[in-house]
């Protein structure tokens, strides 16, 4: 049974979504509706909706955002992350009674630091791919930590006991997070992690 | 692309169009063939598009009441590109912009 009366809803719909695209990617949405025409109704015609979606939205942020200014980002958040730890470093040489806490997030946040922008510099290029694994693995556990770093420091500062707020730990997470976050979401936007040629001996 | 090796996907959508040089092909055939869901092909068509290796166009089904619907194929330049880098070996995995390439 061909798809019409739902295929037909959704391409009107859908035809009101495309003026809201770049220029570039109108046709292109427009092709992803009429195709859908001729798609038997069930899982294949949802799986193409669904993957029609996902087209369209990455059209959306990639005319917003570009992959290039994403980088940007990232390589500036790193260097700031890696500033952030290195003031911890300090922190923890220079002044008394600091704990063992602070030293080991300096040295965190060095490494995912240094690790980001000597991978963004092709530094690691002889290790691939086991060094985009790495760092996608790295970023993931920083995403998990920072986010959880983040939340129960902003839990603590409800109540904070003796009303002595914490914004260290909670600064310290929301870097974690964000840095990572946007390591990740390169890796996600980009259709395909791309592959360069290895050197030919 | 330039420079770049492509996905494997990008080389299974190009060696089905190396498969047939000339001819042109639907997106939900290629899809269906290749067995790409269409949040996966559609981003490899249009990058080989923004990168003259695909050419486009319009076209009137015969039935009456559909769409038309849009259809691809290499271009000429696109089939030596495409037969090149199909032969090519495969490589590392990065998202950092290779050295050199500036597009």
């Amino acid at each position: 049974m061909r798809l019409r009366h739902w295929g037909h809803t959704v391409a009107r719909r859908g035809h009101l979504m495309v003026y809201l695209l770049p220029p570039s990617r109108k046709d292109w949405a427009r092709a992803l509706l009429a195709e859908l025409e001729e798609i038997e109704r069930g899982p294949s015609a949802l799986r193409w909706v669904l993957g029609g979606g996902r087209v369209v939205a990455r059209g959306w942020i990639g005319s917003i955002t570009g992959e290039d200014n994403m980088k940007t980002v990232l390589a500036t958040l790193s260097v700031i992350n890696g500033l952030m730890g290195l003031t911890l470093l300090g922190l923890f040489l220079f002044t008394d009674d600091t704990p063992l806490v602070v030293p080991v997030l300096g040295v965190g946040l060095l490494i995912q630091a240094g690790y980001t922008l000597a991978y963004m510099a092709g530094v690691l290029d002889a290790r691939e791919p086991w060094s985009q694994r790495a760092l996608l693995a790295g970023q993931t556990v920083a995403v998990l930590v920072g986010f959880f770093g983040f939340v129960a420091s902003a839990l603590y500062n409800v109540a904070p006991p003796g009303g002595d707020y914490e914004y260290g730990p909670l600064t310290i997470g929301a870097l974690i997070a964000m840095q990572a976050s946007v390591a990740l979401w390169i890796f996600a936007v980009q259709d395909r992690p791309e592959r360069t040629r290895v050197a030919q001996p | 692309m330039n420079g770049r090796r492509p996905s494997t996907q990008t080389e299974t959508v190009l060696s089905a169009f190396l498969e047939s040089p000339g001819e042109w092909f639907y997106g939900y055939d290629l899809s269906k063939r290749l067995g790409l869901p269409s949040g996966t092909l559609y981003p490899i068509l249009m990058r080989l598009e923004d990168r003259s290796h695909l050419e486009t166009r319009w076209t009137e089904p015969a039935e009456g009441g559909r769409p038309p619907r849009h259809m691809y194929r290499l271009t000429t330049a696109g089939r030596a590109w495409a037969t090149a880098a199909v032969a090519e070996p495969s490589g590392a995995i990065t998202f950092r912009r290779p050295v050199g390439d500036t597009g």
